[in-house]
């Protein structure tokens, strides 16, 4: 939230990115044609009642003469039916694209993001990019479609009625036209001070918000520490601040409809005068009079209108631009030319062209920072065969999750290369890659969905017999089916209608059916209960086996178990060699491991008694 | 029931109330002259004289002249005159609404805000962050905006309706009939459709949330996505999605479009109606005058446009009902200090439970079953035991988040209950197992409750609590912001300033409820070491499942199932059988178990 409202600075319009959207507006050209014609028809006829009515005053009222009565009444009947169905024509076109504008931002926005690097999700917030695929598309679709209703109207009713008045009567006319730059000058100035006044009072708000969210969530510790006065008065400032500035905007929004009315009615006053004075002088009619006033009062309303648009289009570029700069993101990382030649891209791959993978894995001299001059490897070189499990251990920040990253090309080496089965992985594409690549998370991700779902995953064309083997393989099948619905029960949002052990045995399954040479395993720290830690230990067993794999490790077992382990400290190797060798060695690995040992055992036992 | 308690929470705020419906009241009345003005002109015009339906003062100033032009003139002036006037009433109007609108936003924005803080341990144990939140922000702004928009509206409609249907009769007693024929057509049509509207936005809802739901899954598993190759599967995923979602709103704007097309038919044909009317009176008896006719046309706009809202006030007013259940059902619930002590004793620190008992009040499993022991000032009291044995609820109980079910507890002597509740925590330093820092610098964080102590202190407090050096390591130091991006601490670098916050002032008694859980047994120790040092004693209770941890302690409470089943020091229960000597045993078993295996190593 704070991060959208933090950038609120942009005053001058931007054609480029205006000129993109429209792009996408233009998708849907039928409809705008068909919104176009529909919105003209409607202020060609809204201008025309007031002409029909001063016939009728003219001719029926005053002179009393009743020969058109019939073809009048007829004429009136249509042009209501005209009436309702014009504007059943411009709120449906408005609203078809509206919807298509906002599908459209949507989709593109989507599918750029399923381009990017992870280093992309590393570095953005999701709330950000949340807001732009929701609330910053949703607000454009909707000014641009009905901003260009109102846009359209309003030039449309304005251009007319004044051809209308300056046919009716050129001097009168002229007064009227004479008040629109006054008025268009005065609706500017308040909707800028209005918007202002509302941006501010919308950060406020958030903070509000923020502060209560705090609240619930440290409700216990304010308790705890007998803070809840000094919390009270922290939020009463807020709300306090909130209210000045919802004040400034409101003050300035309830000047500034009376003052344009008013502004209206003082040439209505001028041109009762003027117009009653012209009556005397059989310059005009009576109807004349009468439309004349109709329309003065017609045409101020727009001046309205168009003030209020174009303070939504400023507000509204905002968000344009933030929607652009998404959709137009270009992904760090990404496959040459050659590449995408031989293996295809993302959404076409080439899969004839694919050799198999038989899983070495080695680093040479791989140098990788962030940030320059912040290195966090540094001339990394390490060689894995076909089959080895590797663990990864040290504090954090020693370079565990790099390594992996840099394995996964979710970043790639500064310096030096990262080669598969001999080959620099970047001769390969991504896709290749990724197809070939296991992940199982720290904090198992789960998608909405069922458990079946959930498995398919690692591999979606997978019968459901295959989804059950891997999660027989994997010692999940127990508890699946258990569940009302085995398979097919709903995990809930993000699988939180499981518990942790079940979450991380079933993204082990999901692993399991991807059958992929190399896996990254990112082990949990958390504890569970024993005796879902007993089952998840066979469990990365089985999925360990035969496979190149590499573990950031947090449990001993696994520690233990690995073909080599690799001590890390500030992206240096400090150790490696097997848990026994580096025992005997009595170095920074058996500090680590002795306390480590001592403290997870504790925990253990206290939990087992 | 529910509207009563929605206009209480005006109170305070009736007579702005009360002026701003004036207000609107007379803006409606005064309007229904407007269209006078005009018709008064035109009369002139045409026949010489108005009927028009003013005061008779009014009629007089304008037959001050017998020059029509000056009539005309003064008749100008007046309606600019005369809107002057009404346009700042309609100023005030907006004004006075906004104003009320924000001073019940922020009236009960900090009402709901000391009222949750002060909703008893069990209440947040309990509550849902998402949905709080959701009812302290629209909720409220529901309830302000019934207030002071809807409430006026309702009697702008009707004040609307009324002033313009009798300026129509005093115009043509026959003509407000035809008038209002056309009324009830358009509420009824008005309510079906904003029911519709309602209906179809709670599909829109549903659908646009499960959309949501994708992106937001995709966001966060995105490494997932990546590797597994699944990004077109993604796509396709949003893809139906977004279509779904598209559908639906095009539903509501397709029903949107033929509504809003079959009034305003409606409206023109009214229009239409009238002027044949009018014609016929004419053409029979020559009842009715032009100007008449201009100012019925006029005033018509007031019968017909307003109408067309009723359906969106009707379901306004259920939304804010319902807005004012869920506010109420927050204030409602009763506050933890309703029922409080007086007593502000200076505290030493003796701690005694006297047979204390403890169970949630819907009377299921029973935590604490007949508790008593006994802590002297400055001593040091463990309590172990398994997951689920009690321990949390003693301090609880001690530091009144709840209350016994039987039984005292007593510190100095002086019963518990008789001491105010905000005096008798500020003497206890506790540490949750999951402490909160607030979202404000690691500083003020440790600072927090007595933002005034000096540098110094903070710092010696983040040194015994072995935080100092993580904080050196942070970008900013000491003025790094809790939570912002990219500067998440770890479940021990919280516990850990959760600690040096409860030392920057001198309190009686310090509770740890686990609270190193998330620490090496290593840097436990030197904390618990760093504590003892201090120059002060003070009453320490420490909740803990490691033996290493309780082994120290002056008295040790080996709780089980509610129950103490020992008590006394390390060194006599080591030697009892009994839990505690299980679990000290293990303790040995397990470092002989790591010299084994360093020994199979070599």
């Amino acid at each position: 939230m704070n991060f959208e409202e933090q950038e609120f600075k942009e005053e001058k319009v931007n054609f480029n990115t205006w000129k993109k959207i429209l792009k996408t507006v233009l998708k849907s050209k039928k409809n705008v044609v068909y919104l176009i014609i529909f919105v003209v028809s409607l202020a060609l006829l809204e201008s025309l009642t007031p002409l029909l009515n001063r016939y009728a005053i003219d001719t029926f009222f005053k002179a009393k003469e009743f020969d058109t009565f019939v073809p009048f009444v007829i004429l009136n009947i249509v042009i209501a039916i005209l009436f309702g169905f014009t504007i059943w024509g411009f709120i449906y076109q408005a609203g078809k694209i509206e919807v298509s504008v906002n599908y459209e931002l949507r989709k593109q926005s989507f599918e750029t993001l399923q381009r990017l690097s992870f280093s992309y999700f590393d570095k953005t917030p999701q709330g950000w990019v949340m807001a732009r695929m929701t609330s910053d598309s949703r607000r454009l679709a909707n000014i641009i479609s009905w901003g260009l209703v109102d846009f359209l109207w309003s030039g449309m009713i304005m251009l007319v009625i004044l051809i209308i008045m300056f046919f009716m009567n050129p001097k009168l006319a002229l007064i009227v036209t004479l008040a629109v730059p006054v008025m268009g000058v005065t609706a500017i100035y308040f909707r800028r001070k209005i918007l202002l006044g509302y941006r501010e009072s919308r950060k406020i708000n958030s903070q509000v918000t923020a502060s209560y969210n705090e609240s619930f969530m440290g409700a216990k510790t304010t308790k705890s520490l007998a803070i809840e006065s000094e919390n009270s008065l922290e939020f009463m400032e807020k709300t306090h601040n909130l209210k000045r500035a919802s004040m400034r905007a409101i003050i300035f929004s309830a000047i500034f409809s009376p003052i344009m009315l008013m502004i209206s009615y003082i040439v209505i006053g001028v041109i009762s005068y003027q117009g009653g004075s012209d009556v005397l002088g059989l310059v005009i009619s009576v109807g004349t009079l009468y439309a004349f006033v109709e329309y003065t009062i017609r045409f101020f309303d727009p001046i309205m209108q168009i003030a209020r648009i174009l303070a939504q289009f400023q507000q509204a570029q905002a968000s344009a631009e933030r929607v652009i700069q998404l959709i137009e993101t270009k992904p760090e990382i990404s496959d040459s030319d050659e590449v995408i030649q031989q293996y295809g891209d993302l959404l076409s791959p080439k899969y004839e062209n694919w050799e198999p993978i038989r899983g070495d894995v080695s680093f040479k001299d791989v140098t990788f920072q962030y940030i320059e001059n912040e290195i966090i490897l540094d001339n990394f070189n390490l060689e894995i065969k076909a089959g080895t499990s590797v663990a990864l251990v040290g504090h954090t920040g020693s370079g565990k999750t790099t390594i992996i990253n840099l394995l996964s090309r979710f970043y790639e080496p500064t310096k030096g290369e990262i080669t598969i089965d001999g080959k620099n992985y970047k001769e390969r594409s991504l896709h290749w890659l990724h197809k070939r690549l296991g992940y199982v998370l720290q904090s198992p991700h789960l998608f909405s969905g069922t458990i079946m779902e959930n498995i398919r995953y690692g591999k979606l064309d997978a019968t459901d017999e295959e989804v059950i083997e891997a999660a027989k393989a994997i010692g999940a099948d127990g508890f699946i089916q258990d569940m009302d619905k085995g398979y097919d029960s709903e995990v809930g949002e993000g699988g939180n209608r499981l518990s942790i052990g079940q979450k991380q045995l079933i993204s082990f399954a999901r692993a399991i059916l991807a059958d992929p040479r190399i896996l990254i395993l990112d082990e949990a720290t958390s504890s569970i209960d024993s005796e879902s830690e007993k089952v998840i230990k066979e469990a990365t067993d089985t999925l360990l086996k035969d496979r190149t794999s590499f573990i950031v490790a947090h449990r001993l077992s696994t520690i233990v178990n690995s073909d080599l382990i690799v001590y890390l400290s500030e992206g240096k190797i400090v150790e490696h060699g097997t848990h026994k060798a580096l025992l005997a060695k009595r170095g920074a690995y058996f500090e680590l491991y002795k306390r480590q040992f001592l403290t997870e055992r504790e925990d253990q036992m206290a939990k087992t008694i | 029931m529910r509207f009563k308690q929605l206009l209480s929470v005006a109170k305070g705020f009736y007579p702005v109330l009360f002026l701003i419906i004036v207000f609107v009241v007379l803006n409606r009345l005064t309007y229904s002259y407007v269209p006078l003005f005009t018709q008064y002109i035109i009369d002139i015009l045409d026949v010489g004289t108005s009927t028009a339906n003013f005061p008779s003062f009014i009629t007089d100033i304008f037959k001050l002249s017998n020059d029509i032009k000056t009539i005309i003139l003064i008749v100008a002036s007046s309606l600019v005159f005369y809107q002057l006037l009404r346009f700042s009433m309609v100023f005030m109007e907006d004004y006075l609404r906004g104003r009320l609108t924000e001073n019940i936003n922020e009236k009960m924005r900090n009402r709901l805000y000391d009222h949750i803080q002060s909703l008893d341990y069990s209440y947040h144990n309990n509550a849902d962050t998402g949905d709080l939140v959701q009812r302290v922000t629209s909720d409220i702004e529901a309830m302000s905006n019934f207030l002071s928009n809807r409430i006026p509206e309702f009697f702008r409609l009707f004040a609307t309706v009324v002033f313009g249907a009798i300026q129509i009769y005093s115009i043509s007693p026959s003509m407000v009939m035809v008038a209002l024929s056309m009324v009830p057509i358009s509420a009824v049509a008005s309510i079906w459709f904003f029911r519709k509207v309602d209906k179809s936005f709670k599909v829109i809802e549903e659908t646009e949330s499960g959309m949501m739901t994708v992106i937001q899954e995709n966001l966060s598993g995105s490494k997932i996505v990546r590797a597994f190759a699944n990004e077109s599967f993604e796509i396709e995923k949003l893809e139906k999605k977004n279509k779904k979602y598209s559908e639906e709103f095009l539903k509501f704007q397709s029903i949107s479009s033929k509504y809003w097309g079959f009034s305003d038919t409606i409206a023109m044909i009214q229009y239409l109606v009238t002027i044949i009317i009018g014609v016929m009176f004419v053409r029979s008896n020559g009842l009715i005058t032009g100007g008449e006719i201009i100012a019925v046309l006029m005033l018509l706009g007031m019968l017909i446009w307003p109408i067309r809202g009723l359906g969106r006030m009707i379901g306004d007013f259920g939304r804010s009902l319902v807005a004012t259940q869920r506010i109420f059902e927050i204030l409602e619930k009763e506050s933890e200090f309703t029922v409080n002590g007086t007593l502000t004793p200076e505290i030493k620190g003796k701690i005694e439970f006297k047979d204390v008992y403890f169970q949630f009040s819907d009377g299921k499993n029973s935590l604490l079953n007949g508790v008593s022991f006994k802590v002297e000032p400055g001593q040091t009291v463990a309590v172990i035991g398994r997951t689920g044995s009690g321990k949390t609820t003693i301090i609880n109980l001690l530091s009144r988040m709840l209350e016994t079910s039987k039984g005292d507890i007593y510190i100095d002597d002086v019963n518990i209950k008789d001491i105010e509740k905000h005096y008798l925590r500020k003497q206890m330093g506790i540490v949750l197992q999951e402490p909160f820092l607030f979202s404000k610098t690691v500083y003020d964080n440790i600072a927090i409750s007595n933002p005034n102590v000096d540098r110094n202190s903070v710092i010696k407090a983040a040194q015994i609590a072995a935080i100092e050096k993580d904080i050196s390591t942070f970008e900013k130091g000491y003025d790094t912001i809790v939570g912002e991006r990219g500067t998440t601490l770890s479940g021990g670098q919280k516990q850990r300033v959760a600690i040096a916050r409860i030392l920057i002032a001198e309190k009686p008694i310090l509770i740890f409820d686990d609270s190193l859980s998330a620490v090496d047994t290593e840097t436990d120790m030197m904390i618990r070491n760093a504590l003892n040092d201090r120059d002060s004693k003070s009453t320490t209770v420490i909740i803990t499942h490691r033996i290493t941890t309780a082994k120290q302690a002056d008295v040790i409470i080996v709780l089980e199932e509610g129950k103490i089943t020992d008590i006394g020091v390390h060194d006599t229960l080591a030697k009892k059988p009994g839990l505690y000597q299980k679990l000290w045993e293990i303790q040995g078993q397990l470092e002989a178990e790591f010299m084994q295996l360093i020994e199979e190593a070599k």
